[in-house]
């Protein structure tokens, strides 16, 4: 998680990174206040990007960070405030690799709005959602002509221990079976590679533009 | 806010900030393309009365549902008030960007910094640049 920090603050082109946590950890959203407790069986830290508590672990869940320089997406005015444009070209490069690997997508967009202390257990605009299960977040920070969009990737529940301890920091019940409760399993870097190239081919869709 | 508008007894910057002067003092918010771009807010990080911004860079944060923004001072100064309205009510800043949805009040190091920034026909071609 520093490290996407600091390819905010400094990346000069496009960077993109997958990388799972060990031991696991709780992060929260840049402004969720919560009242920490003593002896938690993760580590908690916080994101530069909004949202919700996620939980993290090489278990059951991945994370991935892709860093836009404003010049990855042109130089038009409102670049500077596009947030629509960077979840599209994540959100859009995960869509497109999963519906290869055979995984149906309620649909992106189709948010309920629905919130919670939990990320996993809201929906907003740009989750990938199938059969019901809430499988990929995404978050987004923006700063000094840089965009963050990172995210998890949730394989299935994570086990009892984390999930018990975050329902009691959070004060609300864990929801998110993730891949595993629709049905779904694969290789992460067979899923990684081919969202690699679904980006490399939007990006030069949006220089274009 | 619903209807896109840019007064133009205000002036603005080139990162979606407005600017209103009142003498030695600089109020400053984000404009109705800002807010719109952004989403709902949910939060707003300001500086503290008494800390300085420095023009052309982030003096604060906003957290939409999309997103967490940095919003930029056009001018150098010190912070002399913030609206600490939007702690408890952040959507001030879409439903009235103009108004009750300002950010900061700034005493100018050199009011003469608000001679780069641009009136609300300028800014509206800015926006309409390709």
């Amino acid at each position: 998680m520093a490290l996407d920090v600091g390819l905010l603050q400094t990346a000069e082109e496009v960077f993109a990174r997958r990388y799972s946590w060990t031991p696991p950890a709780l992060s929260l959203g840049k402004f969720q206040r919560v009242q920490l407790l003593p002896q938690l069986p993760f580590d908690v830290v916080r994101r530069p990007s909004g949202g919700r508590a996620v939980l993290h672990g090489d278990d059951f869940e991945w994370s991935f960070a892709v860093v836009l320089p404003a010049a990855a997406l042109g130089d038009h005015p409102g670049v500077a405030v596009d947030v629509t444009t960077p979840y599209g070209l994540v959100a859009d490069a995960f869509s497109a690799t999963l519906e290869e690997f055979g995984v149906i997508l309620d649909g992106i967009g189709e948010a309920a709005g629905r919130r919670s202390a939990f990320c996993f257990a809201g929906v907003m605009r740009h989750d990938l959602i199938t059969r019901g299960e809430k499988i990929v977040a995404l978050a987004q920070a923006r700063g000094q002509g840089r965009v963050l969009v990172h995210g998890s990737v949730l394989e299935r529940r994570p086990p009892r221990e984390l999930t018990e301890a975050a329902e009691v920091l959070l004060g609300e019940p864990w929801a998110g079976e993730g891949l595993a409760g629709a049905g779904y399993s694969f290789v992460r870097e067979s899923l990684w590679a081919g969202v690699l190239e679904r980006l490399e081919t939007g990006l030069k869709a949006a220089r274009a533009s | 806010m619903s209807e896109e508008t840019y007064p133009h007894d205000l002036t603005y910057f080139k990162e979606h900030d407005w600017v209103r002067v009142e003498g030695p003092e600089a109020v400053l918010g984000i404009t109705w393309f800002a807010q719109d771009a952004l989403g709902e807010v949910v939060y707003a990080e300001l500086p503290g009365v008494g800390d300085r911004v420095t023009g052309g860079q982030p003096f604060g944060e906003l957290e939409s549902v999309k997103s967490v923004s940095s919003v930029y001072s056009p001018v150098s100064g010190q912070v002399v008030d913030t609206n600490e309205s939007l702690l408890d009510e952040p959507q001030r800043l879409n439903e009235d960007c103009y108004g009750e949805g300002w950010l900061i009040r700034v005493r100018m190091e050199d009011v003469a910094q608000i001679d780069g920034l641009m009136d609300a026909d300028a800014y509206q071609a800015f926006l309409e640049q390709d």
